[in-house]
């Protein structure tokens, strides 16, 4: 029978092995998951046209960044979404349309330990209203005709070029930014934490802005009580700044 | 073999043990350190920054307050520091020496203060403390946090509540949360670890950050490498009572030879030997120089030489009480030896002539109960003889060292003893393990006979230098260390080995005996 020498003695205790054994699992564990995460993940890339005459688009994207764009008169509503996910989980999309309205839902699963995002992006026929709705995402707007009703919680909204009949852009913390080509008639921007922004072309407005901590600047507009465009800059805590496009 | 040897071994088998409580106890107390440890980092942090600007503003004459009240506010959150570590780290780490006071204006006290090294010393560490704070907090929770978050996703996916729905490749339902709180376990296992772990890490660095180091020599040597430039020159001070030189620890020390590279010269006041000066022979300083420093420095030597002379003593006194230790030792071993192999042996030859007696005797029944009577005494004087012997010296401490030892003294203790006993292979000197094992037998004595202890623990560590000895119980606590001869005596025992001995007992929360014996006293004489 072997003899066991001073090696057997110096080995680990009861104790270090156990650490020795969990460490390991753990490690491995992490290992496998990791290449699993590796190999797993993918960009996936949809895109389709919506033809036919359409009388609104409501996006409600949860945490999905969405970029709307103008695309002229009569042409079919284009949307392309990318979809990043490793697991086989991704977003779940639900499009539908009635009453003329195009609805597209996408919610990412609740992961822990995985990815899941999504990048929408939308171009919309003129005098088509359109409806976003997102929690994190980001949403920007660029040369739409036609009036827009945008929601984030946490997410930036941007609007630029924008001409239609009316504009609502609110959201909790982000900030809000509106450029318009041409007057609106009503112009609604706020955001309880953010800061608001509206660059609006030289007119007559009836302007409501005001900002319970932060600052309020108006510049090269004129504010009259019957001046046929409403102009309301609303936030809490964030700045607020209407003024002229230059 | 004896039956004397075949209860002892009987005593010793005992299943390997993971320490689980303790290691759990220390995991703890790092906690604790570290959550302390983060407030006053950012603190020191704080202070640090006031005395850069305090320093960068002094050039203005502005900044000299600022810069003595950060440079304050250093030496107190060092001090809180020690205090947190000595609560939870269990250092014993002394009090920090007071900064240099003198007197005269406030401009001349506040240089005299800035002048101290001790002070720059406790600067530095606030510089150094928020870093280490922040990556030991970091490695501290992200083990603990893992842990946390597999039970909460595994209750999630077991009792089906919770937003969740995949952790990685798992969807979260029953499997996957029975899976995840499966794995919670080791990640358990690697955060206790950790945290054991970084307990002894602190303990290390705190000791290296906040231990004081005093210089070998005291004043006087700093005075004369400082104005000599040598910063290895020693002071041999000269006693004439004893007719030889010895260092400022109170050690007999030898004036270096001819060649040896180091050379000596004498220091005399009003024509007596004081002392002699011992320096590198390379070092360039004429004997003018030396002679010169050394008048200077007479009187403040001959001081101190009157402190080497009182040490001198004390150490002296410390060797002949270890000698008397020893001595005792050895006569507790070679009684033990002698009632081992004269009078217990002699009993065990009669115990078994007794049983041949019985076995002759089978035809006279009436006979027999007083030979059964008889063997029962004969047990009973066994067995006390055997008791006495282990209580004068335990022969298993001397063949077989401290570790089995106490196993063994464990074993025969009338409460359950949790064991934790890390002292290595080799042995520790005889002196050493015999306090050892006296302080843990007379600890595990007194929770018997008065703690009213559900259960006591025993560790013993070989560590740094040092071996420790824990014996905890959680009894009722209020022991007083005047109250018995027993705990003076072995206070005694462990003094004469340079250690320590101290006592926790707070009413209603047990006792705590700690013992702290260096290996390697400053003298064995």
């Amino acid at each position: 029978m072997p003899r066991l020498g001073p090696l057997a003695s110096r080995s680990l205790s009861a104790w270090g092995r156990l650490v020795a054994a969990s460490a390991f699992v753990l490690a491995g564990l992490g290992v496998v998951v990791g290449a699993w995460w590796a190999t797993s993940s993918e960009d996936r890339v949809t895109s389709y046209v919506v033809s036919g005459s359409l009388n609104g688009v409501l996006l409600d994207l949860g945490d999905a960044d969405a970029d709307i764009m103008g695309g002229g008169e009569g042409r079919p509503v284009r949307v392309q979404y990318t979809d990043s996910f490793a697991f086989g989980h991704a977003p779940i999309v639900r499009r539908d349309v009635g009453g003329g309205v195009l609805s597209i839902r996408a919610r990412c699963p609740k992961i822990v330990l995985g990815i899941c995002s999504s990048r929408y992006r939308v171009t919309v026929p003129d005098n088509v209203p359109v409806t976003v709705r997102t929690n994190a995402g980001d949403v920007h707007f660029n040369d739409v005709r036609g009036s827009a009703r945008i929601d984030t919680r946490d997410g930036d909204i941007s609007v630029a070029g924008f001409c239609g009949f009316s504009l609502l852009a609110q959201s909790q913390t982000g900030d809000v930014q509106a450029t318009a080509a041409c007057a609106a008639e009503r112009m609604v921007l706020r955001s309880r934490t953010g800061d608001v922004r509206a660059l609006v072309p030289r007119g007559r407005y009836r302007i409501d802005a005001s900002s319970d901590r932060g600052t309020r600047r108006l510049s090269g507009i004129t504010s009259v009580d019957d001046a046929p465009f409403q102009i309301q800059a609303l936030s809490s805590t964030g700045d607020v700044v209407v003024e002229a496009v230059p | 073999m004896s039956e004397a040897a075949v209860t002892d071994m009987n005593a010793r088998v005992e299943p390997e043990s993971l320490g689980l409580g303790r290691r759990l106890e220390r995991a703890s107390h790092a906690l604790a350190f570290i959550a302390v440890g983060v407030p006053l980092g950012a603190l020191g942090a704080l202070a640090f920054a006031g005395v850069i600007a305090g320093a960068t503003l002094s050039v203005l004459w502005l900044g000299l307050p600022l810069l003595l009240a950060a440079t304050a506010a250093c030496s107190r959150l060092a001090e809180a520091d020690r205090r947190a570590a000595n609560r939870f780290l269990d250092t014993h780490i002394a009090a920090l020496p007071p900064l240099a006071r003198t007197t005269g204006g406030p401009w001349r006290r506040s240089l005299a203060m800035l002048s101290d090294r001790q002070l720059w010393r406790l600067v530095a560490l606030q510089a150094v403390k928020p870093p280490l704070a922040a990556a030991t907090l970091v490695a501290a929770l992200a083990p603990v946090i893992l842990t946390a978050g597999l039970l909460g996703l595994g209750a999630q996916g077991i009792i089906g509540s919770g937003s969740t729905e995949y952790v990685g490749p798992l969807t979260l339902g029953p499997a996957a949360g029975a899976l995840l709180v499966a794995l919670a376990l080791p990640a358990a296992v690697v955060a206790i670890a950790v945290l054991d772990g970084l307990y002894s890490v602190l303990c290390t660095v705190t000791r290296g950050l906040l231990v004081p180091r005093t210089a070998p020599g005291g004043p006087v040597r700093e005075m004369l490498a400082e104005s000599l430039g040598d910063e290895t020159l020693s002071i041999a001070y000269w006693l004439p009572d004893r007719g030889a030189f010895f260092d400022e620890a109170g050690h007999q020390v030898a004036l270096p030879d001819r060649g040896s590279g180091r050379a000596w010269t004498a220091v005399e006041r009003d024509g007596r030997r004081v002392a002699a000066i011992v320096h590198d022979a390379a070092v360039d300083m004429g004997p003018e120089l030396v002679q010169a420093a050394a008048a200077a420095a007479a009187l403040a030597i001959d001081n101190e030489r009157l402190k080497a002379d009182l040490r001198a003593r004390v150490e002296e006194l410390r060797v002949s009480r270890l000698r008397i230790v020893e001595a005792g030792d050895a006569a507790r071993r070679r009684l033990e030896r002698d009632l081992h192999d004269g009078a217990q042996q002699q009993l065990v030859s009669l115990a078994l002539s007794l049983r041949l007696l019985r076995n002759r005797l089978r035809e006279q029944p009436h006979i027999l109960p007083l030979v059964d009577d008889l063997d029962q005494q004969l047990r009973a004087a066994l067995s006390e003889l055997r008791e006495l012997a282990r209580g004068i010296h335990p022969a298993m401490l001397t063949d077989q060292g401290l570790g089995p030892a106490i196993e063994a003294l464990a074993g025969r203790a009338p409460l359950p003893v949790e064991l934790d006993i890390a002292v290595g292979a080799e042995r520790l000197a005889a002196p050493i393990e015999a306090a050892a094992y006296f302080v843990v037998a007379e600890a595990l004595t007194n929770v018997a006979k008065y703690a009213g202890a559900q259960v006591a623990h025993v560790q013993l560590r070989r560590a740094s230098g040092e071996l420790t000895i824990v014996v905890a119980d959680d009894g009722i606590g209020g022991a007083d260390a005047e109250a018995g001869s027993g705990l003076r005596g072995l206070h005694d025992r462990v003094s004469a080995l340079d250690g320590t001995l101290t006592i926790e007992s707070p009413p209603g929360h047990g006792t705590r005996i700690h013992t702290h014996i260096p290996l390697a006293p400053a003298s064995s004489g």
